[in-house]
């Protein structure tokens, strides 16, 4: 399922993409893009790894949030 | 770690200041004797670490989970092993230094993205926070996810639609510009369709949704801008692999700078380890790839947000990136090249009829007529008057005849004249040709056609000079009308009487002699597999249907063939900054690289500052060079 998301917080372009390839290791996402400028997120996931992928963005840096935004 | 912002801000500025006094008290006082010890060590040394500590403590708790995360090349540690190596060397204000303008640089280039982001918010979100519903005639106020199909709601003056829906009630102008780039004011009444994004500039309108918020037009136009960063281009794509490789290949280099080479040159030397030793922190410094990282999609972002500024949504950066390459340009000729609609062209009275008394004639025998060229000669209604009309009658294929004054009017083909033995001259045009007779005389003809928009030919003219070779027209209209087309509009070949299938193939053809680097546009209309097949499909006007604007890489929203001129040249100054930055940022690191490892130039106390211009200053620099394309006017 795709889904995007509004993604603040992350402190430079460079973490941006280091959590970008964090998430793509996840098992079951498919597809991950971090566009650091947009504030975006996308990914295509199933529902159980979903919870893994926001304990990854949460714990990646301090202020880092996810919202939900299609 | 989030520090208080005026705290975090008066700590970097006062460390700046400090750092830069104790770099001139060094090199002035450095050295001078103060009872059996130096300036240096006993006044410069404790205000540095003091100034240290507090500009570097944050960057160290941050390092702290970094390194708990088994992530050991992130920047701030690398800046951190630079400043305490340099410290070690007992290079004490250029270890401070490191870090102070470390901060600088994060500092700045958070200024940098938030502006960035905030610009382009201006531009293109237009979306209203609040809609004001009027159901059951009581106003409240909600927000826009929250109203439903079939809900009313009031747009007030000065206010902007939200949502698409139909007028209920009231009649006003409308400021469409926003979302077709027509700057006339539009007249809109009770039943009229009205999409969300323009302006209300008159009375109050009441409006019936007739889709939900996040289906109406405007939403779904920023979510195609919001969406369009995500398509990155191939450049991004490099730099993103790039960043991954650089990092690791410098901190090889360093370390063996630090250690080989002073075992190779002299190891009892304790000024050789020492002076390898800043070289190697000095690569540290500079093995952040940010100046590339940040600069490059930030450039895409705002070249992007520019052009949907002008009215042109480009679906991503790596569609922008093909505009520059365009060399051929092909276009359907209804709606794209020509108005898309009949008008009347020209009005050639005869026999002491005049213009205007020819041309009443004709709308008079038109008037109960739904004909297309009908509703072109009856653009305005008012003059006539219904009681001077009697006995109307349409002729199938001929035209219409009936009572004007009492006296017979006959307007029509040919056919109706030698029907009605007329003595008229035939016109030879491949336009439509409206003859008209009052009381057995001949009046005179109209000619109707499909005109060219008056920005075509102006527009195609430019394409030439934007680096397009050759122009193609493809369009089921004949020949003759083909042929006058692309003479007016200057364009070099076309095609006619093509079938929707055969139009692809013919552009199929036209891409496999132009390298690949064909523009399709077209205004959607049975064109979906042109805009799929080319290599960029343009699509006009933001009427056209869904599956136009899913089908097509780019819009141009105010219809007008200029916007490719402007994607072109926008896509041009883009790659330009893009590839500027490459360039600047990736030599300046190298030269700086290869400066820290020749032995015999006398560089020693500089290698600091170098790594720190090639680190902060290069990502400010072209952090300011993508920026720069935000002012420039198209």
């Amino acid at each position: 399922m795709r889904q995007i998301y509004k993604i603040s917080g992350i402190d430079c372009a460079n973490c941006a993409n280091k959590l970008e390839s964090m998430i793509q290791k996840v098992d079951g996402v498919s597809y991950a893009q971090i566009d650091f400028i947009a504030e975006r997120l996308v990914i295509e996931v199933i529902d159980d790894a979903l919870s893994k992928v926001k304990e990854i963005c949460s714990n990646f840096e301090d202020g880092v949030s996810l919202r939900r935004i299609k | 770690m989030k520090l208080n912002k005026k705290f975090d801000l008066t700590r970097i500025i006062i460390s700046a200041l400090l750092t830069i006094a104790l770099v001139f008290i060094e090199i002035f006082y450095g050295e001078t004797k103060l009872g059996n010890t130096t300036i240096k060590l006993v006044i410069i040394l404790p205000i540095t670490l003091v100034l240290y500590i507090l500009v570097s403590f944050d960057l160290y708790v941050k390092s702290a989970k970094n390194l708990a995360k088994r992530d050991f090349f992130n920047e701030i540690t690398l800046t951190l092993v630079a400043s305490i190596a340099a410290l070690a060397v007992g290079e004490f204000v250029e270890g401070l230094a490191v870090t102070v303008f470390f901060q600088i640089g994060e500092k700045f280039e958070n200024y940098a993205v938030n502006k960035s982001r905030d610009s382009i918010k201006a531009i293109i979100d237009l979306r209203p926070d609040t809609v004001t519903l009027y159901n059951n005639k009581i106003e409240r106020i909600v927000d826009p996810f929250d109203v439903q199909i079939n809900d009313l709601f009031i747009v007030k003056s000065g206010e902007r639609v939200a949502l698409d829906g139909v007028i209920i009630e009231g009649s006003s102008s409308l400021d469409t510009s926003s979302m077709t780039g027509e700057s006339t004011p539009r007249k809109c009444q009770t039943g009229d369709e009205i999409i969300s994004g323009v302006i209300n500039l008159g009375s109050p309108l009441v409006i019936k949704a007739t889709k939900e918020f996040y289906n109406s037009t405007m939403s779904q136009m920023l979510e195609l801008v919001e969406s369009a960063s995500s398509n990155k281009a191939q450049t991004e794509k490099f730099i993103t692999k790039f960043a991954r490789i650089y990092t690791p290949i410098v901190i090889a280099l360093a370390f063996l700078v630090a250690t080989v080479v002073p075992l190779i040159i002299d190891y009892t030397n304790p000024a050789i380890w020492s002076r390898y030793i800043q070289a190697a922190a000095s690569m540290l410094v500079i093995s952040c790839p940010c100046a590339i990282v940040l600069s490059i999609p930030m450039a895409y972002f705002v070249s992007l947000g520019v052009a949907s500024k002008n009215n042109i949504l480009v679906k991503g950066g790596n569609y922008l990136d093909n505009f520059r390459k365009i060399n051929t340009v092909v276009m359907d000729k209804t709606g794209t090249i020509t108005k898309g609609n009949f008008e009347v062209s020209s009005i050639n009275p005869t026999n002491d009829f005049t213009s205007d008394e020819l041309l009443l004639l004709v709308k008079n025998a038109e008037y109960y007529s739904s004909h297309p060229i009908a509703l072109a000669i009856l653009k305005d209604r008012q003059e006539i008057d219904e009681s001077n009309l009697k006995d109307y009658e349409e002729i199938s294929g001929k035209g219409i005849k009936t009572l004007y004054k009492g006296k017979t009017l006959l307007v029509g083909n040919s056919k109706l004249m030698d029907d009605f033995e007329i003595a008229f001259s035939k016109v030879d045009t491949p336009f439509t040709i409206v003859y008209c007779a009052y009381d057995g005389k001949y009046a005179g003809s109209i000619t109707i056609k499909d005109e060219i928009k008056e920005t075509s030919l102006q527009a195609i003219n430019n394409f030439y000079k934007n680096g397009v070779k050759s122009t193609y027209m493809l369009t089921g209209d004949n020949e003759s009308i083909a042929n006058v087309i692309a003479k007016e509009a200057n364009i070099s070949s076309y095609e006619s009487n093509l079938l929707p299938l055969q139009k692809v193939d013919a552009l199929k053809e036209i891409m496999k002699s132009s390298k690949n680097n064909v523009c399709y546009v077209g205004d959607g209309i049975n064109d979906a597999a042109c805009l799929t097949t080319a290599n960029i499909g343009v699509s006009m006007g933001l009427a056209g249907s869904d599956l136009t604007i899913e089908s097509s890489d780019a819009v141009i929203m105010n219809d007008d063939l200029n916007g490719i001129n402007k994607t072109i040249k926008i896509s041009k100054s883009n790659y330009t900054t893009v590839m500027v930055n490459l360039i600047f940022a990736i030599s300046v690191k190298v030269i700086v690289m290869i400066l820290n490892l020749i032995p015999t130039l006398p560089i020693d106390s500089y290698i600091m500052w170098l790594a720190i211009f090639a680190d902060v200053g290069v990502t400010i620099i072209c952090v300011l060079n993508s920026l720069r394309l935000m002012t420039r006017k198209y």
